[in-house]
Formats: C-alpha cells, sequence, structure tokens
C-alpha cells in the first residue's frame, strides 16, 4: 500500500518561527492540496542549521514535530501500527536532514512525506513491541516484528539458521555482522537503520 | 467555550484491531498536558509542535481533506483539547487531538482557501475565507444577514456577528473568532 501522493500547502510563518500562538498556522499556494501547520512547513535550510545536536531545543521542537507526525499517520493509516520501523525521533530528524542535505530545495514536510514513503514497504502492519538490542556499548531500538523479518531475510541470505522469533542472540548476531561484512555496511553487529533498510528493501 | 459534541472516537484507521503507536508528548496523560500547556516554557513549544505534526499527517492521509480543522491559531486549537482532556472520557494528549478532529468533521476544509486577517477593535482573528462564507451562510439563515455570502469581511458581517454574540451571551467582539464561528457552524450538528 502507498500513501495518496498529495501536494502539500505552502506556508506563511516567517522563517526561524516554529510555533506561533497567536498567528496561523497553516497556509496554502493556489496548488496545495493539503494544509501543512507549523514546523513541517519550514524550508529544509531551517533543519539543516541544526547541524548535528540532536538534543538542542531547535531540534527538540522539530523531533515533537515529527512524532506527532508519525502519530497520526499511525492513527490514520489502514494497516499500519507504525510507519516507521525507526522508533527514535533523533534518527528519523538525522534522516530527514540526509533528504534535506540532497533536497534542500523541499520543506521539511515534504522531505519527510519522502522519507515515510520510503519507509512503508517496512511499516509495521500490527502491534509489537519494541525491544532494545545492545551489542558492546551500542545500542539500537525497534520492535519485534522488525527483528522478525530481520531474521527472515538473513535465513533467505543464507546467513542465519535459527529461529524466526523476533529474538536477538549470539547467532543472530553473526549473522548481521556477515552481512554488514558482505553489503560493506559499517560493522556495528547491530540490526541499525542501514542495514535494516538495505536487507527488507533488498527483499521486497 | 463551544460545547463540542463529542462522540466516542473511530477516526482512526490503524491496524486490523484498532492499534497504533503513540510517539512522543502523545503518551503524555491528559493531567500532564493540561499542566504543562499551563506553564510557559520550552516544554509548551513541544506540545504545539507535536499537535501541528499530529493534524498535517491526518490532513495528508485523509482523502478529500485540505485542512481537518478551521481553527488556524494554535493557541486556540489547543485551548480545545485541553477543554476535551477536562470534559471526555480521554486519557492522553493523542485522544484529545483524535477527538477534536472527529468533531470538525462537519466544518473542515476540502479544498485549499485564503487565510484572511480580520481587524477591529475589538481584536484580530484568522480564518478561511471559505469559512467565512460558511459563517455569512449561518448568519443569512438565521436571518442575521441580508448581504451575500461572499467571503468578504464587511461591516454587515461584523455587526451580524456582534448580535450573535449578544444574543448567545458571548463576548461582542464582532469577530469570527473560534468560538463564534464554531458555534454557528455547528449549531445544527
Amino acid at each position: 500500500m502507498g500513501i495518496v501522493a498529495r501536494t502539500a500547502g505552502a506556508v506563511g510563518l516567517a522563517v526561524g518561527v516554529l510555533v506561533s500562538s497567536s498567528q496561523p498556522s497553516a497556509a496554502a499556494d493556489a496548488d496545495g492540496q493539503y494544509a501543512v501547520r507549523g514546523a513541517g512547513s519550514q524550508p529544509c535550510s531551517a533543519v539543516l542549521a541544526i547541524g548535528g545536536d540532536m538534543d538542542g531545543s531547535i531540534a527538540l521542537l522539530y523531533r515533537s514535530w515529527l512524532e506527532g507526525y508519525l502519530t497520526g499517520l499511525n492513527r490514520f493509516l489502514d494497516d499500519t501500527f507504525d510507519a516507521s520501523f525507526i522508533l527514535r525521533s533523533d534518527s528519523l530528524l538525522r534522516l530527514v536532514l540526509q533528504v534535506c542535505r540532497a533536497s534542500p530545495d523541499l520543506t521539511v514536510e515534504t522531505a519527510l512525506a519522502r522519507l515515510t514513503n520510503q519507509l512503508m514497504p517496512m511499516r509495521v502492519a500490527s502491534a509489537s513491541p519494541p525491544v532494545r538490542v545492545t551489542v558492546g556499548e551500542s545500542t539500537t531500538l525497534l520492535r519485534e516484528e522488525t527483528l522478525r523479518r530481520v531474521q527472515e531475510r538473513l535465513r533467505d541470505e543464507g546467513l542465519y539458521e535459527g529461529d524466526v522469533d523476533g529474538g536477538f542472540d549470539e547467532r543472530v548476531r553473526d549473522a548481521v555482522r556477515r552481512y554488514q561484512e558482505r553489503e560493506g555496511l559499517p560493522a556495528t553487529q547491530l540490526p541499525d537503520t542501514a542495514t535494516v533498510m538495505r536487507l527488507l528493501l533488498a527483499g521486497s | 467555550m463551544v460545547a463540542l459534541l463529542l462522540v466516542a472516537v473511530d477516526a482512526g484507521a490503524a491496524d486490523r484491531d484498532g492499534r497504533y503507536a503513540t510517539r512522543g508528548l502523545g503518551t503524555m496523560s491528559c493531567g500532564t498536558f493540561v499542566r504543562a500547556w499551563a506553564t510557559p516554557g520550552e516544554q509548551r513549544d513541544r506540545i504545539a509542535a507535536w499537535v501541528q505534526g499530529y493534524l498535517t499527517a491526518h490532513n495528508r492521509i485523509t482523502p478529500g481533506v485540505f485542512d481537518g480543522s478551521p481553527i488556524l491559531a494554535t493557541e486556540h486549537y489547543i485551548a480545545y483539547l485541553v477543554n476535551i482532556c477536562t470534559r471526555a472520557v480521554v486519557s492522553s494528549l493523542e485522544q484529545a487531538a483524535a477527538l477534536f478532529v472527529e468533531a470538525m468533521r462537519p466544518v473542515r476544509l476540502s479544498e485549499p482557501a485564503e487565510i484572511l486577517t480580520i481587524v477591529t477593535a475589538a481584536g484580530r482573528a484568522f480564518v478561511y475565507a471559505s469559512t467565512l462564507r460558511a459563517v455569512q451562510e449561518a448568519l443569512r439563515a438565521r436571518g442575521a444577514l441580508d448581504e451575500p455570502a461572499d467571503g468578504d469581511f464587511t461591516v454587515e458581517t461584523s455587526e451580524a456577528l456582534r448580535r450573535f454574540q449578544r444574543d448567545q451571551g458571548m463576548q461582542e467582539t464582532g469577530l469570527p473568532d473560534p468560538d463564534t464561528l464554531l458555534r454557528l457552524l455547528l449549531a445544527g450538528e
């Protein structure tokens, strides 16, 4: 399933003004088909200015906007428990920044719309609990259902022979490591965002 | 504040069992949300950002909808969520937001419209031109306005609003402020 392609309305807030209590928070140009409110109407240049600090007050505002947006997708989309397998909002904001770097003329909302469209094949259709996976000092957060699909794909690739149970043990870790080596991905041994995307998109 | 018709929420699609993942501040309990909104600071801005993101996703996903709410100023929008949280059987900010979107269904926008800034001696209001037209139609239906419902804010429109507000015991601003337009447009609902 896909998200219907619709055109986002441009919005009339001054650049740099993210939240305004008394000004209107939405506007649209003549071609606009849905109203974008608040931070999403900002140009990509505004989020690019955040740089690398995902915990500053501006970044936290964008992260909250992203979380509201994701929740709205989850609530209003059919057959969707969670439209994004990426659970942490700092990771999502980093990906929005990547899209914005590649296409600086977008707004934050259109960049996020592109990103969520890319993530849709990997969405979690039914309720599934979050699982924290740790290797050494590093950790990642994903849903059990996503981990199950990772195991399935690793098995398809001939790298894993264990159970497809949504768990993470040494055998899964070794399979992830071998897959990362084979694909030239950073050797984290974790089912991190890049690894999950490569695995699941290659299999869909 | 206008008494919104609050029905059980079935606005969502979510998964087959109606479950969906709520992220970030959407999981705040009503009590925490109401207290945080009453306290100046960054948390208040983050609540506003969450609510704006949520409505934007709704607008993107819902076919035939340009904007799920005619209420433009975020402060007013969230005042309704606070109201819902204190009156209805909801437990979280997300549930209040979903209930409000559902309550706004009769007055939501299907087409893009210009945002008008309306200034009178009593203050300032922001309203979509198509919403203003609907307000004028409602005033005409009440026999309170003879002018055409053309989306132009005239002295006659302002006077008709003032009379409506007086009849309703509301503050007489002569402006199509959120409470006034919702009371007019949801009156028959």
